[in-house]
C-alpha cells in the first residue's frame, strides 16, 4: 500500500485516539483562547438587558442529559444573567427529563448569589425571585393553555404549591406579562414556542439549542422571531463573555474552558479531512 | 362504526379547531380553552398507556427469554426504583431522586451523545472529499463555518468569523427557508389528508 492509499485508509482508532487527545490535553491544561462574540448571542444578551425591564422571563428547559455537555451552561449562564438582574424567572420543561436540568440550574445558581448575599433583600429567593413550574404532557396544548392562563396549565409548581400563593407569580396571568421566553434545547422545541406562542400570542422567544441545530433556526433569527440564540458550546461561552465585559461575575464558568477542547478537536478533525483528500487527489490523478 | 366514529371525531375536532382559530369571538375563545385543557388530559392518559407498554413489552421478553432479556431487567427495576423515590421521598434539590439523575442518568446520557464527536470525525474523514464541484463547494464552507463559529477563525484572520456568518445569514438562510416552506406545506397537506379522512394510518391496525 503505497503512502497516498494509506492516507485515505487511516484506522478510525487512530483518528479516535488523536480526537480523544485533542479533547483532554486542552481540558488538562487550557490556552485561554479569547472567544470572539457573535451577533446571535449579542442580540439575545441585549435584549435581556433592554427589554424585559419590568417583566418576567420564562425559561423552557426542554433539553435531556444527551445534549447537557452543550446547552446546561447556557441555562447557568442565562440564570445567571437574570438573577444578577433582579428579572422574576419562571423556569418549566416541555422534555420530561428537563426537570433535573431545571432544578440544578435553579439550585446551583441561587445558592451561589445566597453565598455573598448580606441580607434577604440580597438573596434569591424560591417563590420570591423564582419559581419552576416542572413538566406537563403534550407541549403544544401547554404552550397555548399559558397563553390564555398559566395558573390554568400549571395550578401547582414543581414542588407542589400553589402558584396563587408565590410572590413572584403576582401580577402573572398569561404571556402578556412575560418580556421574553427562552426555549433551551436539543430538538425543535424553540420552532413549536414560535409558532404557537409567538405568533399566536406575540410572546417574545429566544433560543439555545446545540451547534449543529444553529444553521437551521437562521430564518427565524432574520425575521425577528427569534430576538437571538445561543448555538452549542461556544454560544455558552460567548455569553459568560458577555457576562464578563458587563462586570457580571461568574463563580465558576463552565464552558469557557470547554472551548480550547472544541477549537483543538475541529483543528484535528479539519486536518484529517485534508489529509484524506491529498490521497484521494493522488489516486485519482494516477 | 369502530372506524367511522374515530373518523368523525377527527373530522370535527380538525374543522372546528381551525374555524375556531379565525374567529376572535369570546364562545370561540372558551371552546378553545376547553379544548386546550382536553388536550392536556388526553396526553396524560397517553403517556399511562406509553409506561404500561414499556411494562408489557419488557415482561414479555423477559418471560420468553429473548435476546438481550437481562437489559429488561435493568429497564423494569430503574423505572420502578426512580418512580417508588419520587413519588415517596421527594423531587427536591437534595433529594435522592435528584442525585440518582445527576449522578447516573445526567453522566450516561451526556457519555452517549459526546461519543457522536467520534463518530462523526471518522465519518467525515471517510466521505468529506472534493469529488466534484458541489462537494467542494460543501467541503469550502464547512472549513469556513467550523473554523469561523469557533476562536480559531479570528486566530487565522479577522474576517474568517465574518465571511463564516456571511455563509450562515445568507447562503444557509435562503436553504433553510425553502426547506421550512416545503415541511410548512407538507404539514399544511397531511393535516388536510387526515381531517378528511384520506390519510388513515394512525388508526393502526393495517388492512
Amino acid at each position: 500500500m503505497s503512502i497516498f492509499e494509506r492516507l485515505t485508509k487511516i484506522d478510525r482508532r487512530i483518528i479516535y485516539f488523536v480526537l480523544g487527545l485533542a479533547i483532554l490535553l486542552p481540558l488538562l491544561k487550557p490556552w485561554g483562547i479569547p472567544v470572539n462574540v457573535m451577533d446571535r448571542s449579542r442580540d439575545l444578551f441585549t435584549f435581556i438587558e433592554d427589554s424585559t425591564r419590568g417583566r418576567a422571563v420564562m425559561i423552557s428547559f426542554d433539553y435531556d442529559p444527551q445534549v447537557m455537555p452543550e446547552v446546561h451552561p447556557m441555562a447557568y449562564a442565562l440564570v445567571h444573567h437574570l438573577f444578577a438582574l433582579r428579572r422574576k424567572v419562571i423556569g418549566l420543561c416541555l422534555n420530561v427529563q428537563g426537570t433535573g436540568m431545571a432544578v440544578d440550574v435553579f439550585n446551583r445558581i441561587a445558592a451561589e448569589y445566597n453565598e455573598r448575599a448580606r441580607s434577604r433583600e440580597d438573596s434569591i429567593i424560591y417563590g420570591r425571585d423564582y419559581v419552576f413550574l416542572g413538566w406537563k404532557s403534550g407541549y403544544v396544548a401547554v404552550i397555548l393553555g399559558m397563553g390564555e392562563s398559566i395558573k390554568g396549565v400549571y395550578p401547582k409548581d414543581y414542588y407542589g404549591n400553589p402558584i396563587d400563593e408565590l410572590e413572584v407569580m403576582e401580577g402573572i396571568k398569561n404571556y402578556r406579562q412575560i418580556g421574553l421566553c427562552i426555549s433551551l434545547s436539543g430538538a425543535a422545541f424553540p420552532d413549536t414556542w414560535v409558532a404557537y406562542a409567538g405568533s399566536r400570542y406575540g410572546l417574545r422567544v429566544g433560543a439555545g439549542v446545540t451547534a449543529v441545530m444553529g444553521a437551521s433556526y437562521y430564518p427565524y433569527l432574520q425575521t425577528r422571531q427569534l430576538v437571538g440564540m445561543l448555538a452549542g458550546l461556544k454560544g455558552a461561552a460567548e455569553y459568560e463573555t458577555l457576562l464578563d465585559e458587563h462586570n457580571i461575575p461568574i463563580k465558576k464558568k463552565t464552558a469557557a474552558p470547554g472551548m480550547d477542547a472544541q477549537n483543538l478537536a475541529h483543528l484535528v478533525m479539519i486536518v484529517f479531512i485534508v489529509i484524506g483528500n491529498i490521497g484521494y487527489f493522488y489516486l485519482r490523478r494516477r | 362504526m369502530k372506524r367511522n366514529l374515530p373518523l368523525l371525531i377527527c373530522f370535527v375536532s380538525g374543522t372546528v379547531m381551525v374555524v375556531q382559530f379565525f374567529i376572535p369571538h369570546p364562545v370561540s375563545r372558551d371552546l378553545y380553552t376547553i379544548s386546550s385543557k382536553w388536550f392536556i388530559v388526553v396526553s396524560a392518559f397517553a403517556l399511562v398507556l406509553a409506561v404500561g407498554n414499556l411494562i408489557r413489552s419488557h415482561y414479555n421478553k423477559l418471560k420468553r427469554r429473548l435476546e438481550g432479556w437481562p437489559y429488561s431487567i435493568v429497564t423494569l427495576a430503574s423505572l420502578g426504583v426512580m418512580a417508588v423515590i419520587g413519588l415517596f421521598f421527594g423531587v427536591k434539590a437534595d433529594s435522592t431522586f435528584q442525585k440518582i439523575y445527576l449522578n447516573i442518568q445526567a453522566p450516561l446520557g451526556a457519555t452517549m451523545f459526546s461519543l457522536l464527536a467520534f463518530f462523526m470525525a471518522s465519518a467525515a474523514y471517510r466521505a468529506f472529499r472534493a469529488r466534484s464541484l458541489e462537494a467542494t463547494l460543501l467541503l469550502v464552507a464547512a472549513f469556513v463555518v467550523m473554523l469561523g463559529v469557533t476562536s480559531l477563525g479570528s486566530f487565522i484572520h479577522d474576517k474568517v468569523p465574518d465571511f463564516a456568518e456571511w455563509v450562515l445569514k445568507v447562503p444557509n438562510l435562503a436553504a433553510q427557508r425553502g426547506i421550512l416552506f416545503g415541511i410548512a406545506f407538507g404539514a399544511i397537506a397531511t393535516a388536510l389528508k387526515i381531517i378528511l379522512g384520506i390519510e388513515r394510518g394512525y388508526l393502526g391496525g393495517g388492512s
